[in-house]
């Protein structure tokens, strides 16, 4: 009997928390995917079930290719430059040497500028006649050229400011990683004279193995979703060389008002990111 | 080589790969700092002497550049103060036990349990914003603050049980044991012993709630209009037919990073700690 109230108590901890969980997010997945099954328009009050419309017009229309390509591009190569400058300056940061704390604040200064604004003002910083890059790269003879609206650079412009914001992410997980690792394996290494590389290849890297897996997986979905750099800074284009499937879907339900057509969408995203995070899944708890 | 030597070197490299990285990533904030307290023709030269003026400052607190009126930039201060506070306390005292559950019993499923939560930050913001939006507007929530608050704690409570579990891992069980011993209930032992201990973890997770929220665009783009609207939305009023209000809009940008900066100074010591990362080590 007691042992059964006490197993009881145990759940209460986690009820109120559960409950809002399914109120807040499973409740309006299952709202997206019934939605995903409809031509719904509220502002010509249109509700009709076209079964798979919505899902084959996208898929096979003409912007599903280009979104697919741009949204994982952008994601793989912000979250891999952000996992190795993040796990350099990491490293470094472990070593706690003096005048640490002070760069720990600098360098943590672009997580806390809001990336709607970090859009805006790297706009001008990318701005052909009066930014600080092109102006810059032209003393080393580089032309000038507007990042932004020039389509071989303009997905890579975004790359670069999502790294700016973002890396202080990644260097926190790892840094928090690092710390977490006992001191004893790293004593007896270096009694055994080993240097710092089989110091890190040895015992850091494989001791962090779930840190830097955890870590990689929430920066790779955010940028799987990314949206606020991307549209302040190029709206997706130009023409449509940027635009990733979150910007469509956003385009879809703000501009053009297609509720079910974006909630398709949304369901799109929803079976690729749980995809990939339960192979991570998959891969942390295998022994 | 020396190991001292080897060590002399490796310092060095270290303090080249922090100021090359500190100076390029601080370097546009450098930038919206100056420029904020600059005159336009003074913002286009990149001058690092000039005449600093409060201009910016005055326009975005009582001018109406943005297309707002009189005020409105403190309004939306106050919506989104009221919003990111609301969404923090909610997110500690609903997350807060769950975490607590979630560190120190056993049952089953708990792993996979513990997965779905984190994972609940990772769903496409736009899977949640649509039903959300066609909620709120049959009832007449829409542009209100608890339509934000709703939504900003559907993507910050998995986050939130997540680094405070990280943050009960790292208290040894003995504790609660030894609470219990004293005739302590569990409930107690959770109140009067751990959640002190864990005062540290708590501030840390509320600083990254509050970045997440204070900081937020697309939900409040959408869900506001001019009653909630908070101040990253209202950066978009300095977008205007001849460009870009770089005064205002680097002052304003300004303004928004004292906060953050201010909390993120305070707790700086316990940020790296709280994301230990215990959540899903099998």
């Amino acid at each position: 009997m007691r042992t059964r109230s006490l197993e009881l108590s145990k759940y209460l901890y986690l009820l109120p928390a559960i409950a809002f969980l399914c109120v807040l997010t499973l409740y309006p997945f299952a709202q997206s995917i019934i939605w995903s099954f409809y031509q719904y328009d509220p502002a010509k009050s249109i509700y009709k079930f076209i079964g798979l419309g919505n899902f084959s017009d996208y898929l096979l229309g003409d912007r599903f290719l280009g979104n697919a390509v741009n949204t994982f591009t952008f994601a793989f190569s912000t979250t891999g430059a952000s996992f190795l400058i993040g796990l350099i300056v990491a490293l470094v940061l472990n070593r706690k040497l003096r005048g640490t704390p002070i760069f720990r604040v600098i360098l943590l200064l672009p997580l806390m500028m809001a990336p709607v604004a970090a859009g805006l003002f790297w706009k001008f910083l990318y701005n052909a006649d009066i930014g600080l890059i092109p102006q810059l790269l032209s003393y080393i003879g580089i032309p000038r050229t507007d990042w932004t609206a020039n389509p071989s650079l303009a997905l890579f412009s975004v790359v670069v400011v999502d790294l700016w914001e973002w890396t202080p992410f990644m260097i926190l997980l790892l840094l928090a990683g690092m710390q977490a690792i006992p001191l004893e394996p790293y004593e007896s290494a270096r009694i055994d004279g080993a240097s710092s590389w089989q110091l890190l290849t040895r015992i850091t890297l494989p001791q962090m193995k779930s840190t830097i897996a955890i870590a990689v997986l929430i920066r790779f979905m955010d940028a799987l979703r990314a949206f606020d750099i991307l549209w302040m800074l190029t709206q997706g284009g130009p023409g449509r060389v940027s635009e990733t499937i979150s910007v469509t879907a956003f385009i879809y339900l703000y501009l053009n008002y297609h509720v079910g057509y974006s909630a398709a969408i949304a369901v799109i995203m929803i079976i690729i990111t749980t995809g990939i995070s339960m192979g991570f899944v998959r891969y942390l708890t295998r022994k | 080589m020396r190991p001292t030597s080897r060590r002399l070197i490796e310092n060095a490299l270290s303090y080249v790969v922090l100021i090359t990285y500190t100076l390029a990533s601080s370097i546009p904030i450098w930038w919206v700092i100056t420029s904020s307290f600059k005159l336009p023709r003074d913002i286009f030269t990149y001058a690092i002497i000039f005449k600093p003026t409060l201009a910016n400052y005055s326009e975005i607190l009582i001018g109406t550049t943005a297309g707002q009126y009189f005020g409105s930039y403190l309004h939306f201060v106050q919506n989104s103060a009221v919003v990111s506070l609301s969404t923090i306390a909610l997110s500690l005292v609903i997350g807060t036990p769950a975490a607590f559950a979630l560190s120190r019993f056993d049952f089953r499923g708990k792993n996979d349990v513990t997965f779905w939560i984190l994972s609940t930050r990772m769903g496409p913001p736009i899977a949640y914003i649509i039903p959300f939006y066609m909620i709120f507007t049959r009832l007449h929530l829409l542009d209100t603050q608890f339509a934000l608050v709703a939504l900003y704690l559907a993507s910050n409570l998995g986050f939130t049980i997540w680094m405070m579990k990280g943050f009960f891992d790292e208290i040894p069980h003995e504790l609660d044991d030894a609470a219990m011993t004293d005739g302590c209930s569990r409930f107690r032992a959770f109140v009067n012993v751990l959640l002190p201990l864990t005062r540290p973890g708590l501030s840390a997770t509320g600083i990254m709630v509050f970045l997440f929220t204070w900081n937020e665009f697309l939900y409040a783009l959408i869900l506001t209009q001019q009653n909630a609207e908070t101040v990253p939305v209202s950066l978009m009023g300095y977008i205007q037919v001849l460009g870009i209000a770089w005064g205002p809009m680097t002052a304003a940008a300004t303004l928004q990073i004292v906060v953050p900066l201010i909390f993120s100074v305070v707790v700086q010591k316990h940020l790296v700690r709280g994301l230990t990362l215990g959540a899903v080590k099998g």
